[in-house]
């Protein structure tokens, strides 16, 4: 655990859970509040007494004033359930670094931030259907920084799983386990099957009406051709080749196709309101936290 | 072909590498990406092709075994047919007399005959030799044998033109004792064989002649432009032309003098008959005359269209009289015109080198023969001029040489000599004058050193009162002055000969090796094979990587 998450790596999610308080104070208040009226402290609104009310709720003030039995409505203030979806998938073991440990360590350190603040963390892998692999369980909901090792020895003992995923049924079979609507962020490199595969995937998760995040991992050798000359590709997920003789020309198109798509997905986010991050394989995930609590949307 | 180097092929084996090598470079490298999302979206056009890329990897293959093939090829030294043969010597004439530098219009057959004999140059193989000489009389020998092309080429350039027309008997002569020197040696001229008459005698078979104009000559030029001063008057001079044209030629010659027209004369003239003329003047200073010819229609040699000399001034004689004055001698010198006389007390001991003439009389004697001309006037002793043996009375003259310019119209058998001496000439000299048979003028005046014994005292005799007297003086001057301005007083031209053009030898082709270019070795062609087909393997592997 050393390794992946050294001590000063914990120390630092300290300070960004102070910073996400400083910010939080400032921009963020009652945004969590439930829509639901309940037993909280909050004043929220009036309504006439119906038979079968809380009798306690009377405003009795009113009542002497106007002879109306009118209820006070507080607001019920609930747990915010933050899911991280932790893309598995093998192209995220792919490179050096491997785009998988800083994936980790964004998602501890995002969980950190959660269960700092007394809201629900949730770690779900996504990836191809492995019934036998340790990633395909989920860290199950939980609250309170008690739990933080325990859920920092699991992030460990994640791994990448082997074969083709698509993104979009991936992400169904988590949405079929009916999670509660909360805030989903998706780290991941966002390489789907296809060109609309991780649209598509997200299309699922803004219909299960989450607030969403998405912090794309990249690592530079992907946005590049690499070495000219022949030669037989191979999908690491897929063990799917393909011969190809790239010259100056090949190699400029591959680039132009990376920066489309990359425009496209970040376009995407924009459009619908969804937080979106880009970051290294090789940058330090405390900045990249950092830049994600001001950015907005990461963390409430 | 055969190989020199046959044992080379063994290195033929290195091939086996290299087709390993190569499998082991164009095999595809594999590479793992995280994903093929973007590649799946190019479309490169050789991947719809891949029957041309396999086909271009053989190739590529095949072009890379043939470069090594050819490599292995000239290490082996491959020899063709022509190298095969026995090593070739040629010894080359080179004709450069003038009438080579008769063209129609261009090029020249000087040109054409450097271009065959470069031609003959490139063919040389390594083993081959050749010597270069010209056609000159004596010979000049440009290049004795060698292999190497680039001495041969520096030889070349150094050889020009001559003004006029050359023998070629001493070159032939020259060139068959080069050839017996070498086996399998041959002797090529290159000459349009414009020779002086029975030179084509000198030509052995097996020489062959190449540059010969085979059609008929059309040309007009002098052969004779002249210019002599008279030897009776010292100012007046002759001119004589003379021009030939192996065709009918028709037109005019213009003479100019100091570049001023002098003269414009028609000039008809037939084959084998020269037109000539002569013109006279006077002129104690110098002159230059120019002649030209009006060229006719196709006129192949331009150099002897045109011919001028120079008349170089009379320079005044300088004479030196040692000795008693003698009077009659002093009218006599005074009165021919440009003479310069000093009277001196001693025979000097080192002659002056401005004295053309001296005149010695009595004792004042030479110890030996001077430089320059000497005039012994009835000398008191014996020398190298002859013994004197006594005196003679009454001696008349009997026998006077009329073959002699010193005694032309002179008169002197007119002359009465009361006294004179008895001389025994030296051995050689000549006997102008004589008193039966006693020489009374006797000397040597036809070469160098000259000298002219007058053999008794004009004083005892008559002839200073006869006009024999300044007759003799004034041919005897006149003949120094003839040796002193008898040089370059007529205009070089190329000649009869070479004017009328006409050739004595008929052509005969060169020597050919079935291939028309240079002759390469073996392995230079191979090595050069190799090279552009290096150029076409990178072109493809340039292609395959980039396309």
């Amino acid at each position: 655990m050393a390794e992946l998450f050294p001590a000063d790596f914990l120390r630092s999610l300290e300070g960004l859970h102070l910073l996400a308080r400083q910010i939080s104070r400032g921009r963020m208040r009652a945004e969590r509040r439930s829509v639901k009226r309940g037993s909280g402290l909050e004043f929220a609104d009036y309504r006439a007494f119906s038979p079968g009310d809380d009798i306690r709720a009377i405003d009795w003030n009113v009542f002497g004033r106007s002879r109306h039995l009118l209820l006070k409505l507080f607001e019920e203030e609930e747990d915010l359930h933050v899911h991280l979806l932790l893309d598995c998938t093998a192209s995220m073991n792919w490179g050096s670094p491997a785009k998988f440990d800083p994936a980790r360590q964004i998602v501890a350190g995002l969980a950190y931030l959660a269960l700092a603040n007394l809201d629900r963390a949730s770690i779900n892998p996504i990836g191809p259907v492995s019934p036998e692999g340790a990633a395909s369980r989920p860290w199950s909901p939980s609250r309170g920084r008690a739990k933080f090792l325990r859920l920092l020895r699991y992030l460990e003992a994640c791994s990448v799983d082997a074969g083709a995923c698509e993104l979009a049924p991936a992400i169904n079979r988590w949405l079929a386990t009916r999670p509660r609507r909360g805030l989903a962020i998706w780290v991941t490199d966002a390489w789907g099957t296809s060109l609309d595969d991780a649209f598509l995937a997200l299309d699922r998760l803004r219909y299960a009406r989450h607030d969403l995040g998405v912090v794309q991992i990249r690592h530079p050798d992907e946005r590049v051709a690499g070495e000219l000359g022949e030669f037989e590709y191979e999908e690491v997920e897929s063990g799917e080749t393909k011969t190809m003789i790239v010259d100056r020309a090949a190699a400029a198109a591959y680039a132009v196709e990376v920066r489309n798509y990359e425009d496209r997905l970040q376009e995407y986010c924009r459009k619908h309101g969804i937080a979106f991050l880009q970051c290294e394989a090789g940058e330090s995930a405390i900045e990249v936290l950092q830049r994600s609590l001001l950015t907005g949307g990461f963390a409430r | 072909m055969s190989f020199l180097l046959p044992m080379a092929a063994w290195l033929g084996l290195l091939s086996l590498p290299i087709i390993g090598f190569y499998l082991l470079k164009t095999r595809q490298r594999r590479k793992l990406v995280s994903t093929l999302l973007f590649w799946n979206q190019l479309k490169p056009k050789i991947e719809n092709s891949p029957f041309w890329r396999k086909l271009r990897r053989w190739l590529s293959l095949l072009l890379q075994l043939l470069i090594f093939a050819l490599i292995l090829l000239g290490l082996m030294h491959p020899a063709f047919e022509w190298e095969q043969r026995a090593p070739q010597r040629v010894v080359a004439i080179l004709d450069n007399s003038a009438s080579m530098a008769a063209s129609r219009p261009t090029p020249s057959r000087w040109q054409e005959a450097r271009s065959q004999l470069d031609a003959t140059l490139s063919r040389l193989r390594l083993a081959d030799e050749m010597a270069v000489i010209t056609a000159e009389n004596p010979p000049r020998i440009l290049s004795g044998w060698t292999s190497s092309k680039r001495e041969l080429r520096a030889a070349l350039d150094r050889v020009e033109l001559l003004p006029t027309g050359t023998d070629p008997r001493a070159a032939l002569e020259l060139a068959r004792e080069l050839t017996a020197l070498r086996e399998n040696a041959r002797v090529e001229i290159f000459s349009d064989s414009v020779w002086p008459l029975g030179a084509e005698g000198a030509l052995q078979p097996g020489m062959g002649v190449q540059g010969v104009d085979p059609e008929k000559p059309t040309n007009v030029g002098f052969t004779l432009f002249a210019i002599r001063r008279s030897p009776a008057a010292p100012g007046d001079w002759q001119l004589d032309a003379e021009v030939v044209s192996p065709t009918t030629y028709s037109g005019q010659l213009e003479l100019l003098r100091d570049g001023q027209t002098f003269d414009v004369t028609p000039v008809e003239c037939q084959p084998g008959q020269p037109w000539r003329k002569s013109w006279r003047g006077a002129a104690e200073g110098a002159v230059e005359f120019t002649a030209r010819l009006t060229p006719i229609a196709g006129d192949l040699l331009a150099t002897d269209n045109q011919a001028s000399c120079r008349l170089e001034a009379l320079a005044p004689l300088q004479i030196g009289v040692v000795g008693p004055a003698d009077s009659f001698l002093s009218a006599v010198l005074d009165s021919i015109p440009l003479v310069k006389w000093s009277q001196l007390d001693e025979f000097p001991a080192t002659l002056p080198p401005e004295l053309d003439l001296i005149i010695t009389t009595g004792d004042a004697l030479p110890a030996e023969k001077p430089r320059g001309a000497l005039l012994l006037i009835n000398p008191s002793r014996s020398g190298f001029w002859g013994e004197r043996k006594g005196s003679l009375k009454e001696a008349p003259v009997t026998d006077v040489s009329r073959l002699s310019q010193l005694t032309r119209h002179a008169g002197l058998g007119q002359v009465a000599i009361s006294e004179a001496t008895a001389w025994t000439p030296a051995p050689g000299s000549e006997v102008l004058v004589a008193s039966l048979t006693d020489p009374l003028i006797f000397g040597q005046w036809d070469r160098d050193p000259r000298w002219l014994v007058l053999g008794f005292d004009p004083a005892q005799s008559d002839l200073p009162l006869r006009t024999a007297f300044p007759v003799l003086m004034s041919n005897l001057l006149q003949s120094v002055r003839d040796e002193k301005s008898s040089d370059q007083l007529a205009a070089v031209l190329p000649g009869r000969i070479e004017s009328e053009l006409t050739p004595l030898a008929t052509a005969t082709s060169a020597e050919s090796h079935g291939w028309w270019g240079p002759i390469f070795p073996g392995w230079w062609l191979a090595l050069a094979l190799g090279l552009i087909v290096l150029v076409a393997e990178w072109a493809l592997y340039h292609r395959r990587i980039t396309d």
